[in-house]
């Protein structure tokens, strides 16, 4: 037993000290990303290069978490039987999403929307320069109707339609609107990643009735006002649209609690944060 | 330089933390160590900090310790020196010990279904100076009775009609209302952790939640069919909680994962997450 255990244990290290020396590229890149983010003022756009690709940024330090999440953990990740799926990337912000769709699967059919003028343009850019103008980009919120909407851009990954968006954070600038329903009328949907800041629970309840078509669901409920909860709601209309959904990370935010970071926010729970967000993957069992 | 620096900092924190190590901890990795050399399933007796502890199965044991003593997920405040507590689904004792801990003069009920679990759970109180913790053997339900029970011998027992119940060894324990608790005194602190029977328990004492001030739970799903997470979040809104989720852990070594024909293959689908509810 004793032997076993120190084996066990010297294998542990020994992978520790094998990820440590030779990092697997994404996390090399990620690494990288999180050196150079260091000694980047925050909110300064630039250029960097992360494994394969040459990316522009608005903002090197919510580029680190993203591209941890999206190529190293491959959240994101999902199987399809067909060479061209028809991807919608709902909040692509500066598009990596979209590459990783477009590394797995290089004949997707992908439809980017990304409503903060500034950030569409380096979605834009980036798309191109990596290789990926077949993917097309949509400068508009999605929402639940077409029109102009005020947006509160933080230049990061945090602007949200002020209308959902339970704190004002950043300027507000006046943006287009898209209704996501209407795209998804186009034809079958394989996934439909939706990232929108708090909007979710609004444009989900438009989209119902039109969400037969969609076999996979990527979506970010943000839970971010302790008045006004959305979960259970995005729960219920997954379920009754006929998806099998799995909730798959909660990510605590407490700098985004509504009326600051204030410890008396959660009552008797000290520290413990009234803001959060919940990944859900939703699918249909009889899908493909 | 300054991106050095602040490494240099957090390696240097890191290292701190391992050498001086808070008591708890260090019990915390004394346990894990010996869980590793102590077949599964197997009870036994342990000192942890400044208690002696009996466990049925050290390596569910081991995270409970942490969650509690180390990680403090059950901490609360209270100006009442002496808050009421209700500890539901007590499993050894780790909970009703801690609130003891924490306010010394609390009044704790601590309940477990179990009988071999709610033996120990005795035996751990009155070994460690909690012996004024109220102990009832009940699986908490929405009718008083008997109840169907799969033993599951450390921490996953639950009732055996419920969605998604686990293979063990079945036996008959009494069934207990929350209800008719709450409806003879009102309390500070709901402790829950009934593996699947949230919902049916929270429903029937949905008349009485206005006497609970405040609320952690353990909201599992173990069955894709029958989600009951909505409706657990929706009582509480309607009975006037605000409410944060926390401490989410996908169950991976549950069965069923998402199939090899869905889109996201060998997603976990039962998981249990924290739930504190306050007013």
């Amino acid at each position: 037993m004793a032997v076993t255990r120190t084996l066990r244990q010297l294998r542990r290290a020994a992978g520790a000290v094998k990820r440590q020396v030779a990092p697997s590229p994404a996390v090399a890149a990620w690494r990288h990303a999180c050196r150079e983010a260091d000694r980047t003022p925050r909110r300064t756009p630039g250029t960097i290069e992360l494994g394969a690709y040459t990316l522009q940024y608005t903002d090197l330090l919510t580029l680190c978490p993203q591209w941890k999440d999206i190529f190293v953990d491959r959240s994101l990740a999902f199987h399809s039987d067909r060479d061209a799926p028809r991807i919608l990337d709902c909040g692509a912000n500066v598009g990596l999403a979209s590459l990783f769709f477009k590394s797995c699967y290089p004949a997707a059919r992908i439809t980017a929307f990304e409503a903060d003028p500034a950030i569409a343009a380096v979605l834009a850019a980036n798309l191109e320069r990596n290789g990926f103008a077949d993917i097309e980009v949509v400068a508009a919120a999605v929402w639940k109707e077409s029109g102009t909407l005020t947006f509160y851009a933080d230049g990061a990954d945090s602007g949200g339609i002020a209308e959902t968006t339970a704190a004002s954070v950043g300027s507000s600038v006046e943006v287009s609107a898209v209704r996501l329903r209407d795209h998804l009328d186009d034809g079958a949907i394989d996934l439909l990643k939706l990232d929108i800041e708090g909007a979710e629970s609004v444009v989900l309840a438009d989209c119902a009735p039109a969400l037969h078509g969609v076999r996979a669901i990527h979506v970010e409920v943000h839970e971010f006002d302790r008045n006004r909860r959305r979960g259970p709601e995005i729960l219920t209309l997954l379920r009754d649209c006929g998806f099998t959904y799995a909730i798959t990370h909660v990510t605590s935010l407490p700098l985004r609690q509504v009326g600051g970071g204030s410890a008396q926010n959660s009552g008797p729970f000290r520290h413990h944060s009234t803001a959060w967000v919940e990944a859900i993957s939703a699918w249909r069992e009889s899908a493909q | 330089m300054r991106g050095t620096l602040r490494r240099a900092g957090r390696k240097l924190r890191a290292m701190r933390r391992r050498l001086f190590q808070d008591p708890e901890t260090a019990a915390w990795r004394r346990a894990w160590h010996r869980a590793e050399l102590t077949p599964r399933f197997t009870p036994g007796e342990i000192r942890m900090v400044d208690y002696d502890l009996r466990y049925s199965d050290l390596l569910s044991f081991c995270p409970q310790w942490q969650d509690i003593f180390v990680r403090r997920v059950l901490a609360f405040r209270n100006d009442n020196p002496a808050p009421r507590i209700f500890d539901c689904g007590a499993n050894v004792g780790l909970a009703s010990l801690f609130f003891k801990r924490a306010y010394p003069a609390a009044r704790v009920t601590a309940i477990e279904a179990d009988p071999t679990l709610f033996a120990m759970l005795r035996t751990n109180l009155r070994a460690n100076r909690a012996a004024d913790v109220e102990t009832i053997q009940a699986a908490l339900w929405n009718s008083n009775g008997t109840l169907a029970f799969q033993c599951e011998g450390s921490d996953s027992g639950m009732i055996g009609t419920l969605p998604g119940a686990i293979d063990g060894r079945s036996v008959t324990v009494p069934s207990l209302r929350l209800r008719d608790l709450l409806e003879r005194e009102a309390c500070d602190l709901l402790k829950l952790d009934i593996e699947g029977a949230e919902d049916t328990v929270l429903e029937d004492c949905e008349p009485v939640l206005h006497r609970v001030a405040a609320m952690v739970m353990d909201l599992h799903e173990f069955d894709p069919r029958t989600r009951q997470a909505p409706r657990v979040l929706e009582r509480l809104t309607r009975a006037g909680f605000s409410y944060a989720i926390d401490e989410f852990v996908p169950l991976t070594w549950r069965e069923p994962l998402a199939g090899p024909q869905s889109p996201f293959p060998g997603r976990a689908m039962n998981w249990a997450m924290t739930v504190r509810a306050w007013r």
